[in-house]
């Protein structure tokens, strides 16, 4: 079966990005501009892995995966973003709420893209450094 | 019974008659003026204080009436009684005559010698009388005058009897004891002063006792009284006998105390030397210069903070800096020090009575550190607002250049490998890079102030240079930059940020190889003390060094002196603003065509200055 991918970003340049760059994958890529309407696209899809802006007016991103979760429990969530420290309290409150999500570091091209987006879902997931404790501050991946 | 030394005064120009007269009164005890006229007389009587005068009547020149007449007039004769001695028989007219002028009796000559004495007798005993009357009065008064004054003392006074009974007390012992004076009057002297058995008290009762009344005389003993609510009250206690009384034997009938209270002057003494010693205390202590300036300009005294301000101790001196800081009172001064550097300082002076004039107490406040904080503020202020500007700019960026790089990429695929369209878009991806770089730069520029994402931890000083150098290996190798580490003895680890102490790190090295670049002799000199504390970083180059007129520029932001598109000028103001966020401290020495050197302190246990979590 085709493995799908959901990109939640308001900026449509991103949303764009991805899927001229995942083009040359075999997976199928939706692109949605906010939270909610991603949450109304999960009710009736079902994903393989949802990349998700933290920075978005309305619902931003961690409000976005907490409503994301009802419909969509266990979809692997890796948040993209270039820089999180306006969020790190709220990132660590989902950590010990038991939250499973990844982060990966804004600005990415193209082959960043494919590289990271199969080893995540080929791979299982990104290299082991990738994989934060929960109680550590979350590491950024980014361009080595 | 006759007074000794009761005078009589006798008046007859005859001197045949004073003669008989002197003879008659010879039987009396008492002394006889005898003068032979009314002028004499007269003289007499300021020379003596007489209790009777017999005056003959008929005298040429002044007769009895007319002398009479005078001492009736006379203040110290006015009361003199008198005895008129006459040849011819008094008549009604000389009798009256003779009384107006005050006599007392009259006899005619020849008299009968027993009946004039027998008068005079009369006379001198009414003198004696009135004299004794009169000298009673005087002492009572003077004794009750002498009482009112020991009386109204305040010190206190007691006066006792032989049996050493209080029989006197002022109001100042009563108040000195905390007793009424019913319950003073009739105490035993060493009962009521609760005193020793051989104390001054008990002492003074036994000269009584034993006659030795020398032991009654006693000067400012000091000794401890008992006031009635227990408590004790040094005094100094003085004492002296009450003289005999005229016709009894020569034993004093008592003594009189003085009881000076000397608690309130030894709790004023000890109140003071407290008080001197708080105020010398604070003198000291006080991180606010403290001067008195003499009358003369001299400077008195000064406290160590104004010595350490001026760099010198100012006491004994007068140094022109004070004597300038006081006049400008309660302004602001900028004061030169020993080492003729100047600092901002506060001014108060106020004057005071001093030895020779007007004295002046000054207080300095050096206010340099106050300027140094308020500059640094409105440095961080601006630097983090132009910190979030910055940031927030970059951010925005962010995404459109990932778009632009996705688009570029994209095209430049699907391109033929030798195509001049692919160059083209190659160049476009290395300029994108390039923006992507001062985003880069300028986020971490903004995160300067908020690097909640990299965390305090132990970190190996060494692993971290050398981390950074074979960051920077290839650059180093293909410019051929020597090496020399000095790494020194391994120390405790640092605790610090890494990453950003690397970013610091890395920053440094960059700009070491940028600055010999094109030059003679690369060398590249770290050297690392991390068993001191503050640990010490040394990167030094033999580059081409920093005009000194740059100097102070170069941890601006923005400031640069490389191309256009090469630096952004943020590398020092960023590295800066981690190290002080950190803790420590950078510095720059260099020496332009020599080389430049770049130190790091950095405490080994620093804390983050701002809370970590933002
Ligand atoms: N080791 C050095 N020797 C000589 N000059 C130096 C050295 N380090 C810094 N400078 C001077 O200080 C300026 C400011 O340095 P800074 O690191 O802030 O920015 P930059 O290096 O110009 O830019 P970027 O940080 O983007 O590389 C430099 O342009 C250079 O003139």
């Amino acid at each position: 079966m085709v493995k799908r991918i959901l990109v939640i970003d308001d900026d449509e340049a991103i949303r764009k990005v991805m899927l001229l760059a995942l083009e040359s994958t075999p997976y199928q890529v939706d692109t949605v501009g906010s939270g909610a309407e991603a949450v109304d696209l999960a009710r009736s899809e079902s994903y393989d892995l949802v990349y998700l802006d933290l920075k978005m007016p309305d619902l931003n991103g961690i409000e976005s995966l907490r409503a994301l979760r009802r419909v969509a429990p266990d979809v692997r969530v890796y948040f993209m973003t270039a820089y999180y420290g306006d969020y790190l309290d709220e990132l660590r409150a989902l950590r010990t709420e038991g939250e499973h999500f990844e982060l990966i570091k804004k600005p990415l091209n193209m082959r960043q893209i494919v590289d990271y987006t199969r080893a995540i879902i080929d791979g299982g997931g990104l290299i082991g450094a990738a994989k934060a404790s929960p109680d550590d501050t979350p590491p950024l991946l980014g361009p080595a | 019974m006759n007074t000794p030394g009761q005078t009589i005064l006798i008046v007859d120009d005859r001197p045949d008659n004073l003669f008989v007269l002197e003879h008659v009164l010879a039987p009396l005890d008492a002394r006889v003026v005898a003068v032979g006229s009314g002028n004499d007389a007269l003289k007499a009587t300021l020379h003596h204080d007489f209790a009777l005068a017999i005056l003959d009547v008929q005298m040429p020149e002044m007769d009895g009436y007319e002398l009479a007449e005078l001492l009736r007039g006379a203040e110290g004769t006015r009361t003199l009684p008198l005895i008129f001695l006459s040849a011819v028989h008094f008549d009604e007219q000389h009798v009256f005559r003779g009384y107006e002028a005050g006599a007392v009796d009259f006899m005619t000559k020849p008299y009968r010698s027993e009946i004039l004495l027998a008068k005079v007798r009369v006379f001198l005993e009414l003198d004696r009388q009135r004299r004794e009357l009169r000298a009673a009065v005087a002492v009572e008064r003077s004794k009750r005058q002498l009482e009112r004054i020991l009386l109204a003392l305040s010190d206190a006074v007691l006066v006792i009897d032989a049996g050493a009974r209080v029989i006197r007390a002022n109001e100042a012992l009563l108040a000195l004891l905390g007793r009424a004076e019913a319950e003073v009057i009739g105490a035993h002297l060493g009962e009521l002063l609760g005193a020793a058995a051989d104390g001054p008290p008990a002492r003074i009762a036994a000269a009584f006792a034993s006659g030795r009344f020398e032991g009654l005389s006693v000067r400012n003993q000091e000794m401890l009284v008992q006031r009635s609510n227990g408590a004790q009250v040094p005094v100094l206690l003085s004492s002296a006998p009450l003289p005999p009384e005229a016709d009894e034997a020569d034993e004093p009938p008592g003594a009189v105390l003085l009881l000076k209270d000397i608690g309130a002057i030894a709790a004023a003494r000890q109140a003071l030397r407290r008080s001197e010693e708080r105020y010398r205390r604070l003198f000291d202590a006080s991180r606010d210069g403290i001067a008195f300036i003499e009358a003369d300009g001299r400077v008195g005294e000064a406290n160590a903070a104004l010595t350490g301000m001026l760099g010198s101790d100012p006491a004994g001196a007068c140094p022109a800096e004070l004597a300038r800081a006081a006049a400008a009172a309660d302004g602001e001064v900028l004061l030169q020090r020993a080492d003729g550097r100047r600092f901002p300082a506060a001014v108060s002076a106020w004057p005071v009575d001093a030895a020779g004039g007007v004295g002046t107490w000054m207080l300095v406040r050096d206010l340099s550190e106050e300027r140094r904080l308020a500059q640094d503020r409105i440095v961080t202020e601006k630097m983090s607002a132009l910190g979030q500007m910055v940031g927030g700019i970059a951010h925005e960026l962010n995404n459109p250049l990932m778009g632009i790089t996705g688009y570029v990429e994209y095209c430049r695929e699907r391109q033929p490998a030798d195509s001049r369209c692919r160059d083209i878009l190659d160049d476009a991806l290395r300029e994108t890079r390039r923006c992507k770089e001062l985003v880069d730069n300028l986020l971490l520029f903004a995160r300067v102030e908020r690097s909640g994402e990299d965390a305090f931890t132990p970190v190996d000083c060494a692993e971290l240079v050398a981390r950074v150098l074979r960051l920077m290996d290839y650059r180093i190798r293909h410019e051929k930059v020597a090496v020399v580490r000095n790494f020194g003895a391994a120390g405790e680890p640092l605790h610090t940020r890494p990453q950003a102490l690397q970013q610091v790190l890395l920053n440094l090295v960059v700009n070491a190889l940028d600055a010999m670049q094109g030059r003679q002799r690369r060398e590249l000199r770290i050297a690392l003390d991390c068993g001191a504390d503050p640990v010490r970083i040394t990167i030094e180059d033999t580059g081409n060094g920093i005009p000194a007129e740059q100097m102070t520029l170069i941890f601006d932001p923005f400031y640069t002196t490389k191309p256009v598109g090469k630096g952004t000028g943020l590398g020092l103001s960023v590295s800066k603003g981690i190290i002080e966020g950190l803790g420590g401290e950078i510095r720059c020495e260099s020496t332009p065509g020599v080389g430049t050197r770049f130190t790091l302190s950095l405490q080994r246990a620093a804390r983050a200055r701002h809370d970590d979590t933002a």
